[in-house]
């Protein structure tokens, strides 16, 4: 399924930036499979996208195209303006990747590989402290690389990303194999890089952090975009909310009386409501829903947003999500929503 | 797009980070990854190798009643001349080993995302194997002078031939043109094919099969291999030196232009 609303309301909303990343068109085929088919894809200047899909959806061959690491059988890819793979003028460019498992020279120190980083880039020799403080590498640096687990190796290897600064982050799973803690700081490190103005584009797995870090999203499957947007404006749970109260059938009333949509999930108190299409003038939030049961006496012990990319997600893969939590046969008035 | 700030971070591209950086940064990565070829196993090994074979014929030129190589008693041009060239091609399966390498520890694919000039990625490789080269010959040539000053001086052999330094001379070129011949053969073997053990297969199917099995057998191709070619630069065999040196130059250049050419069509799939 296409969420071809979500999508053009998305670049609707963007300013007209510059692209840091953009694929138009592009095919790319490996002997007889098709990978790319015909991928569409534009990452402006100061995001944090992510790229989402299923095992083999075209996400980490989609990044190498856009790094000029593979060449696209047909349509044209722009790194930070120019075309990737051109020698033509180039020079050390400020861009910092990542692209899968990082396997690294055993015998080099973990220093040593980030001052082989920093030089090919024309970076000083000092970035090689900051990124090893930013990551909480320490003393580790000073040991060869064979002395590494796989999980210090990625840590290494983002550490090596980030060596410049970069202006722009292409990171394929940059949290896999990291323990919570290095995970918490890589992805504290992203919001920050594209709070101090770079961009970032990065495949994952990991949908709440995609969902909690990612500007705009976009589901991948058989090598195209299936979806793309704000990760809270995707999928059919996009504007639905989940409140968890002591008397659930007194917050169903209440909501019922401002005409909202909405039905008890499961025994445990949880009440979701659904307020409409992400694009609707005037819909409903959470303070709404909040004061509603306020007033009717109600105080909820948890008010959030649903989760709508692991529902988006099961919608592209054909289900592959567990089952969202679905309404009721019988709930309640079936109108539009009103404040 | 310039980074104004990033969080807990240094601002970068301003004066003092402009003059803190390196002037030869290209410079710089070469030192660094010719330290650390220095703490590769396969690299000593290699050394120990080439080690033991120039003290081994030398020793055996030595006790042994013939004479090394033509040299008569000057074990050091009969050691040159024993192992500059077999040294050669091992030296060039150490360097298709050691550039090979890069693909499965994907340093390629750091380095070409932050630069997509692939011929200075070949070259960096390059100059790599090409200080390696120089420190292989280096490290024959003192060897080889060592151990024969050593035994000769120990073992009271009088050298039967005056000191022929164009000889010497002609054979320590040899060895150095052997060994980055070789060299630049196996650097060329690994990056095109991407890989270790695919560039010294391909370099020893050269080397081997190529020159010492099947190009003997066939006239036209006799006197026309490095092999027989950098031999003769260095003092044995019979075909004219003047060919012999547009052999050597033209398998480099060769070579060196193959190499660049196929290297900078490939893409990264690995």
């Amino acid at each position: 399924m296409v969420f071809n609303c979500a999508r053009n309301h998305g670049e609707q909303r963007r300013p007209a930036t510059a692209a840091a990343v953009e694929l138009s068109g592009v095919y790319r085929r490996f002997g007889r499979t098709m990978v790319l088919a015909g991928l569409d894809l534009r990452v402006d200047e100061g995001e944090l996208y992510g790229l989402i899909g299923p095992n083999g959806a075209g996400k980490t061959t989609a990044l190498r195209v856009a790094l000029g690491l593979l060449k696209a059988d047909a349509g044209q890819v722009r790194l930070l303006g120019r075309d990737p793979r051109s020698a033509a003028g180039a020079r050390p460019r400020r861009v910092g990747s990542l692209i899968e498992a990082p396997s690294l020279s055993p015998r080099l120190t973990g220093r040593e590989y980030l001052v082989l980083i920093a030089r090919w880039a024309d970076a000083p020799d000092s970035e090689v402290d900051r990124v090893a403080g930013l990551l909480g590498l320490g003393r580790m640096t000073d040991r060869p690389t064979a002395t590494y687990s796989s999980g210090m190796r990625q840590v290494l290897a983002t550490a090596a990303a980030l060596v410049g600064p970069p202006d722009l982050l292409v990171l394929d799973e940059p949290t896999v194999g990291l323990d919570p803690g290095h995970r918490r700081r890589v992805n504290d490190l992203l919001t920050d890089h594209v709070a101090g103005g770079g961009t970032a584009l990065l495949s994952s797995h990991q949908l709440d952090d995609a969902e909690r870090l990612c500007s705009r999203v976009g589901l991948m499957a058989a090598g195209r975009l299936a979806a793309e947007g704000p990760p809270t404006e995707l999928g059919p749970a996009a504007g639905r909310f989940e409140v968890t109260v002591s008397d659930p059938e007194a917050a169903l009333s209440a909501l019922r009386a401002l005409r909202l949509i909405c039905w008890r999930d499961g025994d445990n108190g949880r009440v979701v409501v659904e307020t409409g299409s992400p694009y609707q003038v005037g819909r409903p939030d959470g303070s709404v829903i909040a004061r509603a049961l306020a007033a009717a006496g109600v105080f909820p012990s948890d008010l959030r947003r649903s989760p709508t990319l692991e529902l988006a997600y099961a919608e592209v893969t054909g289900g592959l999500a567990p089952d969202p939590p679905q309404p009721p046969v019988d709930r309640g008035p079936r109108v539009e929503a009103v404040r | 797009m310039r980074r104004q700030r990033v969080a807990g971070a240094v601002a970068v591209g301003g004066p003092r980070h402009r003059a803190e950086r390196r002037r030869h940064p290209f410079a710089g990565v070469v030192r660094l990854r010719a330290g650390e070829l220095a703490r590769r196993p396969v690299v000593v090994a290699a050394f120990a190798l080439q080690a033991m074979a120039v003290l081994g014929a030398e020793l055996l030129g030595a006790v042994g009643a013939e004479e090394l190589a033509g040299a008569g008693d000057d074990l050091v041009l009969g050691g040159l001349r024993v192992t500059a060239v077999p040294g050669g091609l091992v030296f060039g399966v150490l360097v298709a080993a050691v550039v090979g390498a890069e693909f499965a520890w994907a340093t390629e694919r750091a380095l070409l995302a932050r630069d997509p000039r692939r011929l200075r990625f070949a070259g960096y490789q390059l100059a790599v194997a090409a200080v390696l080269g120089m420190a292989w010959w280096a490290v024959q040539s003192v060897l080889v002078v060592t151990v024969a000053a050593l035994l000769q001086a120990g073992g009271g052999i009088v050298a039967g031939v005056a000191w022929n330094a164009p000889a010497h001379w002609a054979a320590l070129a040899a060895a150095l043109a052997a060994t980055l011949v070789y060299g630049l053969l196996g650097a060329a073997c690994a990056l095109v094919l991407r890989g270790a053990l695919a560039g010294v297969v391909a370099l020893l199917a050269y080397g081997l099969l190529g020159e010492l099995v099947l190009a003997p057998r066939w006239a036209p191709a006799t006197g026309w291999t490095v092999y027989a070619s950098a031999a003769r630069l260095a003092g044995q065999g019979t075909t004219p030196v003047a060919r012999a040196a547009l052999v050597v130059t033209l398998a480099f250049v060769l070579a060196l232009a193959g190499c660049l050419t196929l290297y900078a069509r490939r893409q990264v799939r690995d």
